[in-house]
Parts: C-alpha cells; structure tokens; sequence
C-alpha cells in the first residue's frame, strides 16, 4: 500500500484519483468553494437589495396615499401590511412610524419604515466554508410630503 | 502529529501532480472563470443597488413635487384650473427635497443621504394655466397645473470603481401635477 513514497490514505488516494485520469475533476473539487461562494454571495445581496426596494415600494404607494387621503388610514396601513407580506416580508419584524388620518390640507405627512433582519454572507476560512449572519436593521425614509385633504 | 503529516504527503502528492500538469488546465480556467464572473456579480450587484438609489431619490423628489403644488388655494383645486405662486411653490420644493434627500441648507448631503455630493436642481418650472398645454424641455406633454423639475447629483458606486470612476451621476426627471399617479418611470 505504498504510493510514490506516501504511506498515508489520503495521498494514496490522491495519486490513485490521478492514476485514473481524474485529475481535471480532482483540480475542480479544490477550486469549487471559490466558484460557489461568490455565486452564493451575489444571490444574498440581490436578495437583500430586492427586500430594501419592497420597503421602498410600499412607503412610496402609503405616502401617495397619505398625501391625497390627509394621513394613513387604517385601510391604508392594512394594505400597506398586505403588501409587504405579499413579498414575503414578516410583518413582526416591521415597524412603521407615520402620520396618522386625519391631517388638514398643507400639513406634512411622513412615514419612515424600518425592518428587522439578517443579512447572511458566506466566507472562506481555514476550516473550510463558514456563513456569517449578520442581525441589521433596514430602513427607508422618513419620507414626506404635504396632505391635500379638503374639507368645507 | 499524524495529521499534520498526512496534510504534507497531500500537499507535496498535490505539488508533483502539478509540476506533470495535471489538472492544472482545470484549476488555471476555473480561475480565469472565477476573475470573470466575480466582475459579472459585482456589476450586477452594483446595478441594482445604483437602481435603488436612483429609485429612492425618485421618491424623494416626486413627494416634494407633490408637496409643492399645496402652494394654492384648495378652494381653487377643486374646481379643477388652479393658480401656483412659483415662488412659494420653490420654496416648498426645496424645503421637502433637503428633508426627503437627507440634505444640509447647502443642498450638501447630510449622514445617511443618498448623495454622495452636492444636489442640484437644474430645471424648476411651474406651469400654470395660459402656460399650457405644451411640452417641457424634456418633451412631456403638460396639460395641468405642473411642476417640471430635473434634479441631478452624485452618488457612490460600491465597487468596479477602477472599471467605471468612483462616482455616478443621477439625473431625476418629473412632470408632477394633482393627477400624478403611482408610475416607475
């Protein structure tokens, strides 16, 4: 059981791999962890990027709405909730700071939405590959404009 | 102590395999790949997030715009044909512009801004009846009481800084008027 003066299983093991001609497959097992974790890198901050602009998309149809409606109804926070778990959003994680209905025309109506979550990330390191999750917290806005509610 | 041997047999078998070129086409094209495709990755990542802020600033300035048009008597609004005061509509513009974009009086970015420099705003037009229907300088057609603004600044590209520069200019065009509706453009 001696290859090549290695007495050791893994580099009998090695050479034998050779011997039969699998060296291409040998040499893009070593190399696979690099191909794979930018691949699994890129996909997570496409994932976090495409979540940021779901909370983008909502705040912007609330404060469109706010501005005509003279704040946030109660119809209008439940669809701004419907929308976000529509995407797949846990509503617990949300928390959602705006100007309450009603609000007199030319007031300011805000809303600021944050969002609990972790931002996952994969690393090279000696002991092979290792996830690294971070806990962070999203936010967009506040973003304001004024009410156009008119009332005689 | 063993195992540490047994890495070494490992390392030196790997070492003899690659002096008789074994495999090493493999490992020099998977890195040639890799280069490539970590370029790929990185632009794409780099484009959606330059989309979101350019998005983001979009709200910014459509929420403004809307913000603007209050400058008139809601009496008037609703009897459609309204009245803006240009000035008093600037100034609302602005005010809600530095508040949504983050930014000092200066118009310079403040922590947490977008903008990785000063925002200008290039255009500011308020179209008010007799001064439509026309088109603004970007060619919409106005047909109400509008707002026509173009408002262009900085921000920073996250990586492919040596490829591209380091910053990107982002220019925002709207026409807002009372009918505005919810539109990525």
């Amino acid at each position: 059981m001696k290859a090549g003066g290695f007495k050791n299983p893994p580099a009998i093991l090695m050479k034998n791999f050779w011997r039969k001609g699998n060296a291409e497959i040998i040499a893009f097992l070593l190399v696979l962890p690099f191909l794979i974790i930018p691949i699994a890198n890129t996909v997570n901050m496409l994932t976090d990027l495409a979540r940021y602009d779901n909370l983008r998309q909502a705040a912007r149809q609330a404060v469109l709405r706010m501005e005509i409606e003279g704040g946030l109804t109660s119809d209008g926070l439940y669809n701004l909730e419907a929308f976000l778990q529509l995407k797949g959003i846990d509503i617990n994680k949300v928390h959602i700071n705006y100007t309450p209905y009603p609000v007199s025309y030319g007031d300011e109506v805000k809303i600021k939405i944050e969002m609990d979550t972790v931002m996952r990330r994969y690393i090279i390191t000696l002991g092979g590959i290792k996830r690294v999750d971070e806990n962070t917290q999203m936010v967009y806005g506040p973003i304001s404009s004024v009410s156009k509610k008119y009332e005689r | 102590m063993k195992i540490l041997r047994w890495f070494m047999d490992l390392f030196r078998q790997s070492v003899k395999n690659m002096r008789d070129k074994k495999g090493i086409s493999s490992i020099f094209l998977t890195l040639l790949f890799l280069i490539a495709f970590m370029v790929f990755s990185m632009f794409l990542i780099e484009s959606r997030f330059l989309y979101t802020i350019k998005n983001s600033a979009d709200d910014a300035v459509v929420s403004a715009a809307l913000a603007a048009l209050k400058s008139t008597n809601p009496v008037d609004i609703a009897y459609g044909e309204y009245v803006l005061d240009p000035n008093a509509a600037r100034d609302t513009f602005y005010e809600y512009l530095k508040k949504n974009m983050k930014l000092d009086e200066n118009m310079n970015p403040l922590p947490g801004s977008v903008a990785a420099g000063p925002v200008h705003v290039d255009e500011f037009i308020v179209y008010n009846p007799g001064s439509y229907p026309t088109f603004c300088p970007r060619g919409t057609f106005i047909k109400n009481t509008s707002i026509h603004v173009i408002v262009s600044f900085k921000a920073k590209r996250p990586a492919l800084t040596g490829l591209f520069g380091k910053y990107v200019d982002i220019v925002i065009h709207r026409d807002v008027d009372n009918f505005y509706n919810l539109q990525e453009e």
